[in-house]
């Protein structure tokens, strides 16, 4: 089987990945608006609640919910998860996402974690389809589980920072209802206790870059030549996944952790990169005895 | 997958994505009626759509139509 180099792009990778969440960070400039742009006639390709008093874009998911409620086909948030998507899958969870950055701060705290296992990634679809679709078609956006009103991007973004603003400027402190409270609570504790839980349990957007992580342009690859089976990026992977087994598998959310495995045998690149950088899942025929 | 077929959808996805986006933001248009007083219905293009829903700004009544839940200033911030 013929070596593969290491694409420039690889390489930059490399370099990049201690830096992750200064990334992330530095996105934040784009989202949280700096200059106090409201664009909220375009949609953000983030989970980024567009009632928070610094937000930049509109949130897709926010707009898709939304336009379900009015029975109008969201064409422009649909169509930007889907350009964005395709092109960089679950990238923008693992680097961009700015509630992804908080969760990764809050799991900065040393406090033990519990691994929540791969499969409950499931439930994203169940939540994309009920809360963000399902709901806000049938009932209309007054319903208590329209995603809005159950989602704690809103409630850690828009109730907590209302609440203190009240407090800092002397005026009465109106509470958010015993809802909000609770998710935001909730959402705090399970920062603390697991890694991305919103992301990897719940989050509907995640759940569509998710599933375009199989035909995105930038993709992951296992040289199988390279490959141990030594299972060090099963250990690097904090989500728990198997990138030896199935490196663009949708729970992933391309932290890209699992490029550090020593011999180096996953890679990030394009699709239009050497040999393709495809589902490089071993087909049958292939596997070796 | 194979590696043509995977260039080939991946390409796909990101033009239809692409795609909705351009009829989005320049030809789609919603019909949207002032929150009270039966005037003719504006011809909201997807934008503005996008901006009033991001407020809470639109609703669908029982008939059907699309309604703007506030008369003059639209409001700061979505109230969910």
């Amino acid at each position: 089987m013929s070596m593969v180099k290491k694409t420039r792009f690889n390489r930059f990778v490399r370099r990049i990945l201690p830096w992750r969440l200064w990334v992330q960070a530095s996105f934040l400039f784009v989202w949280l608006g700096p200059f106090g742009l409201r664009m909220h006639n375009v949609c953000g390709p983030v989970f980024h609640c567009y009632a928070c008093p610094l937000s930049t874009f509109a949130c897709p998911i926010g707009i898709m919910a939304q336009f379900s409620a009015i029975h109008v086909v969201p064409f422009l948030a649909i169509g930007t998860v889907l350009a964005v998507g395709a092109l960089f899958g679950a990238l923008i969870c693992g680097w961009v996402c700015p509630f992804g950055l908080l969760q990764d701060l809050g799991a900065k705290v040393p406090i033990r974690k519990f691994q929540l296992p791969l499969w409950v990634g499931w439930f994203r679809y169940v939540v994309l389809a009920g809360a963000v679709f399902a709901i806000p078609w049938l009932f209309g956006e007054g319903h208590p589980l329209f995603i809005c009103r159950i989602c704690p991007a809103g409630a850690l973004e828009k109730a907590v920072p209302d609440v203190i603003t009240q407090a800092v400027t002397g005026r009465e402190i109106v509470w958010p209802n015993a809802v909000k409270i609770t998710i935001v609570v909730t959402m705090i504790v399970a920062m603390f206790i697991t890694i991305r839980p919103w992301c990897r349990v719940l989050c509907p957007l995640g759940a569509i870059f998710g599933f375009l992580n199989r035909f995105s342009v930038v993709s992951m690859r296992l040289e199988e030549h390279k490959c141990s089976a030594c299972k060090r990026c099963r250990t690097l992977c904090v989500y728990g996944g198997a990138p030896d087994k199935d490196p663009n598998h949708h729970g992933c959310l391309r932290c890209l952790e699992c490029t550090r495995c020593g011999p180096g045998a996953l890679t990030v690149g394009t699709v239009f990169g050497p040999e393709g950088a495809g589902d490089n899942r071993p087909e049958p025929e292939t596997v070796k005895s | 997958m194979k590696s043509n077929r995977k260039i080939l959808v991946s390409i796909v996805l990101v033009m239809v994505g692409f795609g909705l986006v351009v009829y989005g933001a320049w030809f789609h248009v919603v019909n949207v009626h002032p929150k009270e007083g039966e005037a003719a219905a504006v011809e909201t293009r997807e934008p503005e759509a996008v901006r009033q829903a991001s407020v809470g700004g639109l609703e669908r009544d029982d008939s059907g139509k699309i309604k703007q839940t506030y008369t003059g200033e639209s409001p700061e911030a979505c109230a969910t």
